[in-house]
């Protein structure tokens, strides 16, 4: 095994332990090191395509290049000329041929990676101070290398465009003024918004057990008024899981008189499968 | 030029001047908050103003959220202005946000400006109660702001403006402020509000190589006297002057003596 070799296995083995024990969202920035650890680079850094007007430098170091803001377009054009592969750089070009001159001042070698991912594209710049000889082996291993950054970045990229989304949602239900109740077919996950939390006396909104949720359920009903009449609607709805209920009445006397227009109705999509209450106080 | 165009850039003065000024406004204004100061250099100075892009009359479509999340994405664009005007023998002066922005980018890119002028301008403007930091705000209160903007834009941009104006005297100043403010789309306004009032650029100040000029007033409500002191104290071979007036735009409300302080230190 080359030295080359060691090198693009040692990064291979090294991002595979530290997904399993540590933290995703320290999980890029340890990667892009362990690339400039592993190379012996003087600068790494991953730039990201985040729309048209903006290409934003991240896990840079030096770290004071980190969040600077680059033109997007003269660098992916680059990278587009070149089919998106590689680009090796034993000799930096000449400033008027190197879009990424503001980056690469005073280095003598650069290696950009392109990586396809999404939502947003990506490139990683590692740059040297001395020249580098790139031979077929430092390029096996930089391939090597880029289809695991891939992975990474792919990884990470996901991770917090998924942590927006639950949060945007979460933010947006929680404001509902209705009590939401999702339960989940699969048995093992159901959710409540903050006043479906209040009303069903539960100790907090978000994530709940479905055993939890419907032991609050019945404990509810129980309560109603109208307990038996609500049995016999309830009666009548599971017995057809496609069924939907609307303007069904839920009567209380205590803690203070109150009356819900409740609706429920399956919710059914490729992800998920499960039943959805909504309690309209009224 | 797509630039002169995004940034509404403008160039006065003398076009043969070996020296250039170029003024960089701060948030809720545009280059002409500049037009009483700029006189005074006309004839030895290329003056070049622009606006931010999202104020003034730069092209709104080029305006980015992701781009200005930051301020880096307004260091590039006056690194792109330099660079596409071909400017030599720069002096930034920048108002406010515009201040820090200037010497972010004379730190990113080494050699882009001779001397540095900074009105009113801080490295932070939250507390910091562990390294016994007077930013002005507390998160609270930045919060409040924040949701002020939100629930009722107009009405904010009155009140600010008079407070941050502090010339009570002279409404017509806070007036102006106020429209200029009300005429920034009010989403673009609250992103960039929130994106100046959470930066944090203490550490920036000990790297600076040029030359600077702090300029200090008395009762500014966005940058107590206090993160003058701090600045001068960290950036080296910077100067502070104290200039006669109130509130957060010296510039506008006594722009000889800003005259003055920027022609002792040219």
């Amino acid at each position: 095994m080359t030295s080359w070799d060691s090198k693009a296995l040692s990064f291979i083995n090294q991002t595979s332990r530290w997904d399993k024990e540590k933290h995703i969202g320290s999980f890029l920035t340890f990667s892009i090191n362990l690339l400039r650890t592993l190379l012996h680079a003087n600068i790494t850094l991953q730039i990201e395509f985040q729309d048209e007007f903006t290409a934003r430098v991240k896990n840079a170091y030096p770290e004071y290049l980190e969040d600077m803001v680059l033109d997007p377009e003269p660098i992916k054009k680059m990278l587009y000329s070149n089919a998106f592969k590689t680009i090796y750089w034993p000799a930096i070009p000449p400033p008027n041929h190197n879009v990424l001159k503001d980056l690469l001042q005073a280095f003598s070698s650069s290696v950009i990676i392109p990586l396809h991912t999404e939502p947003a594209n990506s490139m990683i710049l590692l740059g040297w101070s001395e020249p580098v000889e790139m031979t077929a082996a430092f390029q096996e291993c930089i391939e090597t290398m880029r289809i695991r950054l891939k992975e990474i970045i792919t990884h990470s990229q996901q991770h917090s465009h998924f942590q927006r989304v639950a949060a945007r949602f979460s933010a947006i239900m929680h404001a509902m003024p209705h009590a939401i109740i999702f339960i989940n077919n699969d048995g093992y996950s159901g959710w409540v918004n903050q006043p479906a939390a209040e009303l069903l006396e539960l100790s907090g909104a978000g994530e709940q057990l479905p055993a939890i949720l419907s032991d609050a359920m019945m404990q509810l009903r129980s309560r109603a008024t109208n307990a038996e009449e609500i049995y016999q609607e309830a009666m009548q709805l599971f017995s057809s899981p496609a069924n939907v209920i609307t303007n069904w009445e839920w009567k209380f006397d205590y803690p203070t008189e109150k009356k819900y227009n409740v609706i429920c109705m399956p919710v059914s999509s490729q992800q998920v499968s499960g039943r959805l209450w909504i309690f309209e106080a009224v | 030029m797509a630039i002169a165009r995004k940034n509404n850039i403008h160039i006065i003065g003398n076009p043969d001047a070996p020296q250039t000024l170029v003024f960089g406004h701060g948030f809720g204004i545009d280059q002409t908050s500049f037009k009483e100061v700029v006189t005074a250099f006309t004839d030895d100075y290329k003056i070049v103003l622009y606006d931010n892009v999202g104020g003034g009359k730069s092209d709104i479509a080029a305006f980015s959220f992701n781009r200005y999340a930051t301020t880096d994405g307004y260091v590039k664009d006056i690194a792109d202005i330099i660079q596409e005007l071909g400017l030599t023998n720069v002096t930034f002066v920048g108002h406010s946000v515009s201040g820090m922005i200037g010497l972010l980018t004379s730190l990113q890119y080494p050699g882009i400006f001779e001397r540095l002028i900074m009105i009113g301008s801080s490295p932070r403007y939250l507390n910091d109660e562990e390294q016994d930091y007077i930013g002005g705000f507390n998160q609270q209160s930045l919060n409040d702001l924040y949701a002020a903007m939100e629930s009722n834009y107009h009405a904010w941009a009155s009140g600010f403006s008079a407070l941050a104006m502090n010339q009570p005297q002279r409404p017509e100043l806070a007036a102006g402020f106020a429209a200029s403010l009300t005429a920034i789309r009010a989403d673009i306004a609250i992103a960039v509000a929130r994106s100046i009032f959470q930066l944090d650029h203490r550490d920036a100040l000990q790297h600076v190589k040029i030359p600077v000029l702090i300029l200090q007033t008395a009762d500014d409500i966005a940058v107590p006297g206090a993160v003058s002191e701090y600045m001068e104290a960290r950036i080296p071979n910077s100067t502070r002057i104290k200039v006669q007036t109130t509130g957060h735009f010296p510039h506008m409300s006594a722009p000889q003596e800003v005259v003055s302080a920027i022609k002792t230190f040219l």
